[in-house]
């Protein structure tokens, strides 16, 4: 059994975290974009900023078990499989990139745009107001947003069990729920709180030595 | 030096379609080196005049020239350069909470492409400059209003500006703090040879530091002129009310004359005001006076008083002494006449 649940956590946590880089990578920048074509923001445009928010409302609006099935064709064409714990990280990187590009959004825009008015005063281009202005004052806030993506994440990979996928979530649907296996199930939920309550902690901990407000 | 050349700002509301007119063509000429102040009351457009020069508003029309440069033609990239030459203060400080005192005071230069030894040596000199040494390495959350501001003040001038632009940048701070802060503002101008312009919604600033005022209205300007100026002789009734020292609100009414007596009001400027004036004339002249209200201020380094009080004695006496309160330099009013004593 604990080679069992070891195997799992593991899978767990490449899943987790291959899709959390990948989630971060597209969403970061499609939420900083979503900020700054904002009306009376550095980069204002009304087309971009529509066009990217319906896409990521889309993508948003569709349950993920559903999401899982959907987008098989391009699973395989990035990984050549559709079933398995790799293939698991195409749509858990799916679901998080326009979650994440939110979370970033409203970071964002807690920055008080006096501080970003200075920074225009002073002469700072627009790729300098996002890198050196934006981003550095909401560390604190973009760090929670990472932490709440990764838990997010963490639920998510239950339902990769669905394509083979693996982890905690699909030994606690197999050996619990399929063959009442209380144990195994008892055992899975703990790890899970436990690497919840660890990632929550840790997120915290990171984001109150970065506010210096 | 600034001019200023039909400057009108029109705010459309996103919404609505409204239009707001915020400036309607204004036109105004900076000398350099002085200390410019821009008084006028809540919406009256002051924000968004000082805004407009340096493009964080954009003018609907108009131009404004910064050193013989229409700023309102330049493009993305001149006017970022531009605008590193224009050192700006804010209401609220605008510092930025992620980085240190030091970091915010460097921020410009790392901007503008400065090298980091003089970026470190030039940090240095300017937190001298504002009093802050001991505060290098504070965020600036563990700072006073004050402080934040004497920050403000650093970062605008790490790229050695020729013109500094403050809104409203005493207006969160308390009457000592204030104070302070506009010495500093004074003791920049001395020092480094700086234009200041300055918006603000109190006379006590302007009286200050300031050696010109523009007085704006409704979107309007309309006064300019010497400070000494607009306190001795407000022309526009809303400079009247701003230039308001206690002497405007005395109740003439309530005075009785006694047959031979008159009511005066006086200003004095500069040495006059250290003159025991009224005492010599008592000596010389032999009048009776009384002093029914008394007040004396300073503008930037000139004092400056206002007396109202009653003169009695012959027509001739009377005559004298107005005669005398001239050649002393006095600005005198009659505010009432008892008539001629019998
Ligand atoms: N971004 C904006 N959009 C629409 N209207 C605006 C905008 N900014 C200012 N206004 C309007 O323009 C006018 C002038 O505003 P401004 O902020 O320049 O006034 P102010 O003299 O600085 O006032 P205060 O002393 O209150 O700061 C006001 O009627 C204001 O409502
Ligand atoms: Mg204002």
């Amino acid at each position: 059994m604990q080679e069992l649940l070891v195997k799992a956590t593991l899978e767990t946590i490449y899943m987790v975290a291959a899709s959390t880089f990948f989630a971060v990578v597209g969403g970061l920048p499609l939420g900083i974009l979503l900020v700054v074509t904002e009306p009376n923001h550095i980069l204002e445009n009304s087309v971009v900023h529509k066009i990217l928010s319906v896409i990521i409302n889309i993508t948003r609006s569709i349950p993920f078990i559903i999401l899982l099935v959907t987008i098989i064709p391009f699973t395989k064409l990035l990984v050549g499989t559709f079933i398995g714990t790799t293939a698991a990280i195409v749509p858990l990187s799916v679901a998080a990139m326009p979650f994440f590009a939110r979370i970033v959004e409203s970071s964002l825009k807690e920055v008080d745009y006096g501080v970003i008015e200075a920074a225009l005063a002073m002469g700072s281009s627009p790729g300098q107001i996002i890198f050196k202005v934006l981003l550095p004052e909401a560390r604190a806030s973009l760090t929670l947003g990472i932490t709440i993506t990764i838990i997010n994440l963490i639920g998510y990979s239950a339902m990769a069990g669905a394509i083979g996928g693996g982890g905690l979530g699909d030994v606690a649907i197999r050996y619990g729920y399929h063959r009442r296996d209380t144990v195994v199930l008892t055992a899975t939920v703990i790890i899970l709180v436990g690497l919840v309550q660890l990632i929550q902690f840790t997120g915290d901990l990171i984001a109150r030595k970065l506010n210096k407000k | 030096m600034i001019k200023i050349e039909n400057l009108t700002k029109i705010y459309t509301h996103p919404q609505t379609k409204e239009k707001i007119v915020a400036l309607q063509n204004v036109n105004l000429e900076i000398k350099s080196g002085e200390i410019f102040g821009i008084i006028g009351p809540s919406g009256a457009g002051k924000s968004t005049f000082i805004r407009c020069l340096n493009l964080l508003e954009k003018p609907t029309s108009g131009s404004v020239w910064i050193d013989g440069e229409d700023i309102t033609k330049l493009s993305g990239q001149q006017l970022r350069e531009k605008r590193k030459q224009i050192g700006m203060i804010f209401q609220h400080f605008n510092l930025m909470s992620s980085r240190t005192v030091w970091q915010n005071v460097a921020y410009p230069m790392e901007i503008a492409g400065v090298d980091k030894k003089t970026i470190a040596q030039r940090v240095e000199e300017l937190l001298e400059l504002v009093g802050l040494n001991d505060k290098a390495q504070v965020y600036p959350a563990q700072l006073s209003g004050g402080q934040k501001q004497r920050v403000g003040i650093a970062r605008a001038l790490a790229n050695n500006p020729k013109l500094l632009l403050c809104d409203e940048a005493t207006s969160a701070l308390d009457p000592q703090t204030t104070k302070s802060i506009l010495q500093l503002l004074l003791e920049i101008n001395r020092k480094l040879k700086i234009t200041i312009i300055l918006i603000t919604h109190e006379m006590a600033v302007i009286r200050e530091i300031c050696d010109r005022v523009a007085v704006i209205n409704e979107s309007n300007i309309v006064e300019i002129n010497s400070v000494l100026s607009v306190f001795t002789s407000p022309q526009a009734n809303i400079t009247k009310e701003f230039a308001a020292n206690g002497g405007e609100n005395f109740p003439i009414e309530t005075v009785k004359l006694k047959p031979g007596e008159r009511l005066y009001k006086l200003s004095f400027v500069g040495e006059s005001a250290e003159k025991p004036i009224i005492s010599s004339a008592i000596k010389k002249l032999g009048i009776e006076v009384n002093i029914l209200y008394a007040n004396i201020d300073r503008l930037k380094d000139i004092p400056f008083g206002t007396l109202i009080i009653t003169v009695g004695g012959s027509p001739q006496q009377i005559e004298q002494t107005e005669q005398f309160f001239t050649q002393q330099g006095l600005k005198m009013e009659v505010l009432a006449d008892a008539g001629i004593a019998r």
